[in-house]
């Protein structure tokens, strides 16, 4: 595994398809009233959104919980720092189930007394590694493309 | 059509987790980290990997490709069976209550956008933006469960063979 292999024009543009989407989370905080709304409708499929367990900024409430915007976070980051870490990466790249692993702080946290420091570091956690895998597909995805592109 | 071991596996991954999302209660299960969404992609990589094809190329590859199809299928399934729940009053639609809340602090929305919330019943407009979020949100996610599906359940010993 090499830093080339895992940095791509694609993981670039995943890279900032990910920080669109933190966008979209703290959107609602800053926006007016009803688009406010709207965004947090958009993102309700996929969180509870409870105010009580999300991040405020500027007094509201983020688009996600805290521990949603933590996976995010956490996705966003490995995106990011993953193709600088190539010796780590080729390690879990061998062994991926390892990216279970990495669930089970956030899986403990969802059934123990927890706080959103506690929720936010563990979806940290458990995302961090996650975001390896759709770089590595990008990397076989060129893998394959590249030989045909040579004939 | 049920030759392509991918369609196969995104069809019942996404199907059964397209149902799952839009039961009464269940459904609730996605707030959790939209763990229905990513679940589907996982199921849909599981059965793919369980599928005797070669999968010595690119599992990462195909595992995504398995994991989107699963999202739109799970999308469009979510969003027809959502619709029939509705309309059949077991559960309120989507939007009513925060629509409420809104007009009660005296803020008038246009039709349009009571129509696409579901707010006075089903209707085309809800339909489809529906079908747009779901198929969109769905995809992304399942994508991810693809992913994990095959950090999961993929066999190095297969590439060998």
């Amino acid at each position: 595994m090499t830093r080339t292999e895992l940095q791509t024009p694609w993981s670039t543009v995943l890279l900032f398809a990910c920080l669109g989407w933190l966008a979209l989370v703290l959107a609602p905080a800053v926006a007016a009233a009803p688009y406010a709304d709207l965004l947090r409708w958009v993102l309700h499929p996929v969180c509870h959104q409870i105010p009580e367990r999300s991040f405020h900024w500027f007094g509201e409430p983020l688009g996600a919980c805290a521990r949603c915007t933590g996976l995010y976070v956490g996705f966003t980051v490995g995106v990011a720092v993953w193709p600088q870490l190539p010796g780590l990466a080729d390690k879990l790249a061998r062994r991926p189930r390892w990216v279970v692993v990495f669930m089970v702080p956030l899986m403990i946290d969802v059934v123990i007394a927890n706080t959103a420091l506690s929720r936010f570091a563990t979806g940290l956690v458990a995302a961090f590694p996650v975001a390896l895998l759709p770089l590595l597909a990008i990397a076989q995805f060129r893998e394959t493309k590249e030989p045909a592109n040579r004939r | 059509m049920m030759d392509n071991p991918k369609l196969k596996s995104a069809l019942i991954g996404g199907g059964v987790f397209g149902v799952l999302a839009a039961l009464p209660y269940i459904g609730f299960l996605n707030g959790v980290c939209c763990a229905l969404y990513i679940g589907g992609g996982v199921l849909a990589a599981y059965l793919y990997l369980k599928e005797p094809v070669s999968f010595a190329k690119k599992p990462y590859g195909d595992g995504a490709v398995v994991g989107v199809l699963a999202g739109v299928v799970c999308g469009i399934v979510a969003t027809v069976v959502g619709a029939i729940v509705v309309a059949l009053g077991l559960i309120p639609s989507d939007a009513s209550e925060g629509l409420a809340q809104l007009e009660q602090m005296g803020i008038e929305l246009p039709a349009w956008v009571r129509d696409a919330a579901g707010a006075d019943g089903v209707n085309a407009t809800m339909i489809g933006t529906q079908l747009v979020m779901n198929v969109v949100l769905a995809g992304i996610f399942s994508t991810i469960g693809g992913l994990v599906g095959v950090a999961i359940f993929h066999k190095k010993d297969a590439d060998q063979a």
